[in-house]
C-alpha cells in the first residue's frame, strides 16, 4: 500500500512538472516575437516537458511492456523533433533577408 | 542493428511467447539482410556499432544530462525580468571526421534548448543561439570529445 502511494507520489511529481515545462514553453513562445526565438522557448518543452510528462506515465505503469513502449516514443521524439527545428531554422535564415536586425550574426569561424 | 529490431518487434508486441521468438528472429534477420543487400549496410558495420554499444549508453547518458542543464540554463530567458537575451548566430569547427558524428553532434546541439544548428556545411556548424553565454565552448563541449572517442573506437 505504501509503495503504491509512493508510486503514485513521484509519477504525479514527474508528470506535473512535465506539465509545468509546457507552461513555460507555452508562455515563451507567446513572449517572444521572431521565429527563431520562439523555437527555442519550444524546444524546452519538447525536450525536458515531454520525457518528464513520459517518465511520470512509465513510473504509473511500472515494469510492463507500456513502459518499454513509452521509451521508444522518447527515442523516437529525440530522433525526429531536431530535424524539424533544423529545417524551419534553415528556412528563416536562408529567405530572411533582414535576419541581422533580429540577431547579431558572426562571420568569424571558431576552432 | 539486429538487437535493436529484435528489441523494437519485442517491443511492439508486447508479450514474449515463442512463436513471437522465432518470428522475431527471422523478421530481424530478413531486415538486417535487406538493408545489407538494398542500403549500404554489411557485417562489417554490424560489428563496429557492437563495439560502439557501451560508448552510445554514455553519449546518451552526457546527453541527458546536457539537456537537462541547458534547460535550466535557458528557462531563466523567457522571463525577461529575469534575463534578457540577445540572440547571436555562430559559426564553429569541431574537428570531427565522419558524417555520422557530425551529423549527432548537429542532432544533439538541436535538442538542447537555446541553440539550434541551423547549418552543417562540411565541419563547420552554423547555430542559432538564445544568448552567447548558451554556446561557450560549444565546440569542445563533452559531447564533442565523446564523439571524438566514438570515432577512435571505430577506427579499430
Amino acid at each position: 500500500m505504501l509503495l503504491e502511494i509512493l508510486r503514485f507520489a513521484a509519477g504525479s511529481l514527474f508528470f506535473v512538472s512535465g506539465l509545468a515545462i509546457f507552461v513555460i514553453e507555452i508562455y515563451g513562445n507567446f513572449r517572444f516575437t521572431y521565429v527563431l526565438n520562439r523555437m527555442h522557448a519550444a524546444s524546452i518543452g519538447d525536450s525536458l516537458g515531454i520525457v518528464l510528462c513520459l517518465v511520470g506515465l512509465m513510473i504509473f505503469s511500472g515494469f510492463t511492456f507500456v513502459t518499454l513502449k513509452l521509451a521508444a516514443v522518447t527515442v523516437f521524439l529525440w530522433f525526429s523533433t531536431p530535424v524539424c527545428s533544423h529545417l524551419v531554422a534553415k528556412l528563416e535564415t536562408e529567405t530572411n533577408e533582414e535576419l541581422e536586425r533580429e540577431c547579431k550574426v558572426d562571420n568569424e569561424c571558431r576552432g | 542493428m539486429f538487437p535493436v529490431l529484435f528489441a523494437l518487434w519485442l517491443i511492439f508486441n508486447g508479450r514474449v511467447t515463442p512463436e513471437i521468438l522465432i518470428f522475431g528472429l527471422f523478421f530481424a534477420g530478413l531486415f538486417l539482410g535487406f538493408a545489407c543487400r538494398y542500403m549500404g549496410y554489411s557485417m562489417e558495420k554490424e560489428r563496429r556499432v557492437l563495439m560502439l554499444a557501451l560508448q552510445v549508453v554514455l553519449y546518451v547518458g552526457e546527453l541527458v544530462v546536457e539537456i537537462w542543464k541547458a534547460n535550466l540554463a535557458a528557462i531563466p530567458y523567457i522571463f525577461d525580468r529575469i534575463r534578457k537575451p540577445s540572440p547571436r548566430i555562430i559559426r564553429f569547427r569541431t574537428g570531427l571526421r565522419t558524417e555520422t558524428a557530425r551529423v549527432v553532434l548537429a542532432n544533439s546541439i538541436t535538442l538542447t534548448p537555446g541553440t539550434i544548428t541551423v547549418s552543417l556545411d562540411r565541419d563547420v556548424f552554423t547555430v542559432h543561439c538564445l544568448d552567447a553565454s548558451l554556446a561557450e565552448g560549444i565546440e569542445s563541449s563533452r559531447l564533442v570529445s565523446r564523439l571524438r572517442r566514438m570515432e577512435e573506437v571505430s577506427d579499430r
